[in-house]
């Protein structure tokens, strides 16, 4: 009885001590650590996520002593090359952030184990909570959690509402017509045409749904080793031209820098770029001559391949620390505990148009009834993102390193390009064969 | 409270006294180094120094503000001057281009580039030009450009078109911001129409700044400088400038600084301070949380103010600040440090004087105990055996003390020996004395054995005078009675009486009977009574009375040889 009382009595102590070791923080509220912070959400125009940063240090972060500041704004697609001019240093050169918005392919040019693993700071059972297909776009091949979803985003549709409808007045074209790729382009021939030589659709990311496209066509990898695509791959070739030709005839454009300006100038009727866009569209669209008319938003899910399986990108950064000490690790771990709260990252993803990133977080948007003006553009939004994610299977985005770069020189040639093949194809020129200067084009990027 | 006995008692202990004397010796260096901090202006108070650091702090900020607007209000006079020059070169009616969007575009075409290279080469966030005129009739809007920096916090030479015309923005690689518009719209621009309503030259001096606005569509804060435009007939065609946002300010203004949590405001000069109403800037590497909340303000101590919100409290040191030279109402620059860190100095202060006193006490104490255990002691043991007349053959620790030691064992031996003497005169006295009562005694007994000799003489006297005249009437009885022959006899035989004869013959001659004379010799009447007859034997005598006769006679003879017959 003794014996038995005596390990009652050191089990307890053991217990004792290790909840007293459980609980041991490097975190010092009289002693703030301040994290550097450089995020993504709401470039050029301000966004919730400062809000929310303002947010956690009022609160949690002035309880537990963790200070966040934003120090720098940027967008997905230059945060990397900001980071890597940081990491190397230099004068006239912002001082490396602790934490960060990036993509995995970002993340991995910093150098893993430069990057906190989020595996450390997250139990099994927290991670769990997470949808497992965001969790994985920021898993490195050794298992490494490097970037932490926070918002995950897709391609959208997003039309001047005030303009489709006088031109689906005029030809008949509706937005049911927009939803396949074949159709898709039908319209965008019809607007061309109609509009006397306007494009009718910018587009942020035009190699995605090219992919996308291949892919729903069964085209299998078409990726190299090397980081760039397969121009052996027959099926990702015809996907390219599909879009090659639109492009060679005005048909669509690469956006100039993002679809969404474009659209508010009146210079296209449609915008296919991230979810996220919406953030930044205004409610008046402002043509040439100074007249305005109200923007109508509509919001569409990408088109997808006639006949077959539509596929969406998994797109969006996350967040991910940079590895100093261990308190900043401990900080930046409670900061994003608390940023991805399920209620908060609701909040924060109804705001901004992405995606939440719990599981079933989904589902309570659909009678969520914070979404900011314009509502009913919001609404649609997120009706679409749910039939996307309802019928659409995901697909996570290229992580290659420096894949992103060679996207950019994609993207600035058919720019270029783009201002002369619309005036060669209305000259006579074969279209296919200006498609296929846009194929040479991409051919030449290694 | 010493008493005044008490006082005296440490005067006139060695050990209290010392005591007294050290206290005094560290209450006097403390004095002196008090003063010698305060002659040197080194001792100041914690406030003090947190105000005086807080000063210096805003010295230069203030001097980087100064540097910053004088830098835009300079760039702005150019900027005005060769924007008013593509206007008068380009169309000198403004009010012609209303509605016109090619003479516009064309205008706004030649003015972007000079514009963008003002926006790269000021100390600025964005550039723009509001002209007095607008496409739309009747509109509270008004054309022009305003380019930014596509990223506020990198210089960096990419700008984006966020008012203006798209298409000329995109000829000249300047994309549209994406909250970009067409036109002004001045309700959305505080100060840009009461400022073109009331320019005059020269513009150096109507640089204006305008209070932190937030820029339409956006979240960003900013301060804008405008500069008009003038003609040389006085024609406003409107106002340039330049815009320094908060992304901007917050960017290339970081302050150099030692303290971590401090932030750098610049607001409106408004009661209180409403940081969501101003600019933020923080050190190199720190940063200091302040809630978008308007924070009360009150004086404190030192020329600090104390802002104070729901939550969180700063102490700071305020003053006013105009940015141009045209502003009728100040900014005010804010240093201000949360109420906590201030606190916590004033407290690490307070403890730092309170653990720098207990270490004086301590090593005070140390000293003291030390100096005692070291000096005192030994003198206080050394003092010890030199009271002592046998230390055992210790030693005295200290030299100086060995000349004392044999003087004082010199004295010791000569009071020791007058001591000695001194017991013996005592003993002596004392003997004499005892003696003296002795004697004294005596005399005053011999006295008194006097007075009664002198009695017994009397006595004595009577009884011989008395025996004297028995003798004689004896005497003459006996000549009478007595015959020579018998007394001879007597004499003869009273010779030959053995001792206890005699003593029995002596009481029978006086008068005795033989009873009286058994009780005085202790033996039985027939014994005396056997005596009496040896005595009659031997002297020859017959009766007693003539027994008596003969003795008296005899004795007679023996007092008085003369009598002798």
């Amino acid at each position: 009885m003794k014996k038995r009382m005596l390990a009652l009595l050191w089990l307890s102590a053991l217990i004792f001590a290790l909840s007293g070791c459980g609980e041991k923080t490097l975190l010092d509220e009289k002693e703030p650590v301040i994290l550097n912070f450089w995020h993504v959400y709401g470039e050029q125009s301000g966004s919730p996520m400062d809000m929310l940063v303002q947010e956690f240090n009022g609160t949690v972060g002035q309880e537990k002593g963790v200070r966040v500041q934003v120090t720098n704004l940027s967008s997905a697609s230059k945060i990397g090359g900001f980071l890597k001019e940081a990491q190397n240093g230099g004068r006239d050169v912002q001082e490396m952030p602790d934490i960060f918005t990036c993509h995995i392919g970002d993340a991995t040019a910093l150098g893993a184990d430069n990057l906190v693993d989020w595996n450390d700071w997250f139990t099994t059972e927290e991670l769990a909570d997470f949808v497992p297909g965001f969790l994985e776009d920021g898993t490195v091949e050794d298992g490494k959690l490097l970037i932490f979803p926070v918002s995950k985003s897709t391609q959208l549709l997003m039309c001047n509402g005030s303009g489709f409808a006088r031109f689906s007045q005029a030809t008949g074209v509706g937005y049911d017509d927009l939803t396949t790729w074949e159709d898709f382009f039908t319209a965008a021939e019809t607007f061309y045409n109609w509009s006397g030589g306007e494009a009718f659709c910018a587009m942020d990311y035009p190699i995605r749904a090219v992919e996308l496209c291949a892919l729903e066509h069964n085209s299998g990898d078409f990726y190299t080793e090397d980081g760039w695509y397969d121009t052996d791959n027959a099926v990702f070739k015809e996907s390219w031209m599909q879009f090659a030709r639109a492009l060679a005839q005005g048909h669509i454009v690469v956006s100039d820098l993002y679809s969404n300006t474009q659209v508010m100038t009146g210079d296209v009727l449609s915008g296919l770029g991230s979810s996220a866009a919406i953030l930044y569209y205004n409610d008046t669209v402002t043509y040439r001559d100074g007249t305005q008319e109200p923007m109508d938003l509509h919001v569409l899910p990408m088109p997808k391949a006639e006949g077959c399986d539509a596929l969406m990108t998994q797109a969006g950064v996350g967040l991910c620390a940079y590895r100093t000490t261990d308190q900043k690790a401990e900080a930046a771990a409670l900061f994003v505990r608390w940023l991805t709260e399920s209620q908060r990252n609701l909040d924060f993803v109804a705001q901004t148009g992405y995606m939440p990133v719990r599981n079933g977080a989904f589902a309570t948007i659909e009678g969520y009834d914070k979404f900011p003006e314009p509502v009913e553009s919001y609404q649609q939004l997120y009706a679409a993102l749910k039939t996307m994610c309802e019928t659409y299977t995901p697909v996570s985005e290229p992580r290659f390193e420096g894949y992103y770069a060679k996207v950019s020189t994609l993207y600035d040639g058919l720019r270029r390009m783009q201002q002369e093949l619309p005036q060669r194809a209305a000259a006579g020129e074969d279209v296919d064969a200006l498609a296929e200067e846009t194929w040479a084009l991409l051919c030449s990027i290694h | 409270m010493f008493t005044l006995s008490e006082f005296k008692n440490i005067k006139r202990s060695m050990k209290k006294r010392l005591t007294v004397y050290m206290i005094a010796l560290g209450v006097l260096l403390m004095a002196a180094l008090i003063a010698g901090l305060f002659l040197l202006n080194q001792l100041k108070s914690p406030r003090e120094e947190m105000a005086k650091s807080l000063r210096f702090r805003m010295e230069a900020f203030q001097s980087d503000m100064n540097s910053l607007w004088r830098n835009v209000s300079v760039m702005g006079v150019h900027l005005s001057e060769d924007m008013t020059a593509i206007v008068e070169e380009q169309a000198a009616d403004l009010a012609a281009l209303n509605g016109d969007a090619d003479a516009l575009e064309r205008l706004e075409d030649a003015m972007l580039e000079p514009l963008c290279q003002y926006a790269r080469q000021a100390d600025c966030s964005g550039a723009f030009v509001v002209l007095n005129t607008s496409l739309v009739s009747g509109s509270g809007s008004r054309g022009g450009l305003y380019v930014q920096r596509s990223n506020a916090a990198h210089t960096t030479s990419e700008l984006l078109l966020y008012r203006g015309m798209a298409d000329i923005g995109r000829q000249h690689g300047v994309m549209p911001h994406r909250k970009w518009a067409q036109e002004f719209e001045l309700s959305e621009f505080p100060g840009f129409a009461e400022h073109m309503d009331t320019a005059a030259a020269p513009i150096e001096r109507s640089c204006r700044t305008t209070a932190l606005l937030t820029l339409p569509d956006t979240s960003e804060r900013a301060i804008l400088l405008t500069v008009p435009m003038l003609g040389a007939d006085g024609t406003v065609y409107g106002l340039c400038g330049f815009s320094v946002n908060q992304t901007y300010f917050a960017s290339h203004h970081v302050q150099p600084s030692g303290i971590s949590r401090l932030a750098y405001v610049l607001s409106d000069g408004a009661e209180g301070l409403d940081v969501s109403k101003g600019l933020l800037t923080y050190p190199a590497g720190g940063f200091c949380f302040v809630p978008e909340e308007l924070l009360a303000e009150k004086e404190i101590r030192e020329g600090l103010t104390a802002f104070t919100g729901t939550e969180f409290s700063y102490v700071a040191l305020s003053q006013p600040f105009f940015a141009a030279s045209g502003d009728t109402q100040p900014h005010a620059l804010t240093v201000l440090i949360p109420k906590t860190d201030y606190d916590r100095v004033l407290l690490k202060s307070t403890l730092e004087v309170a653990v720098l006193l207990m270490l004086l006490v301590f090593f005070g104490a140390v000293c003291c105990q030390y100096y005692t255990r070291r000096y005192l002691r030994p003198i206080l043991r050394d003092i010890e055996l030199l009271k002592k007349e046998d230390c055992g053959g210790a030693q005295l620790t200290f030299d100086e003390l060995q000349p004392v030691s044999a003087k004082l064992r010199f004295h010791e031996q000569t009071i020791t020996d007058l001591e000695t003497e001194k017991h013996d005169a005592q003993e002596q006295v004392d003997l004499f004395r005892s003696q003296n009562e002795l004697l004294l005694s005596e005399k005053q007994d011999l006295r008194g054995q006097v007075a009664d000799m002198q009695s017994q003489v009397k006595d004595t006297q009577g009884q011989l005078d008395d025996s004297l005249a028995e003798i004689s009437r004896l005497a003459y009885l006996g000549k009478k009675e007595l015959d020579q022959a018998d007394y001879e006899n007597f004499l003869r035989g009273y010779s030959k009486l053995s001792a206890k004869e005699l003593e029995v013959c002596n009481a029978l001659a006086k008068g005795l009977s033989a009873r009286q004379c058994a009780e005085q010799t202790d033996n039985t009447p027939s014994t005396i009574d056997t005596y009496r007859k040896r005595i009659y034997e031997k002297t020859k005598i017959h009766r007693v009375r003539q027994l008596q006769l003969c003795y008296a006679l005899m004795r007679l003879e023996q007092s008085e040889p003369d009598l002798k017959p």
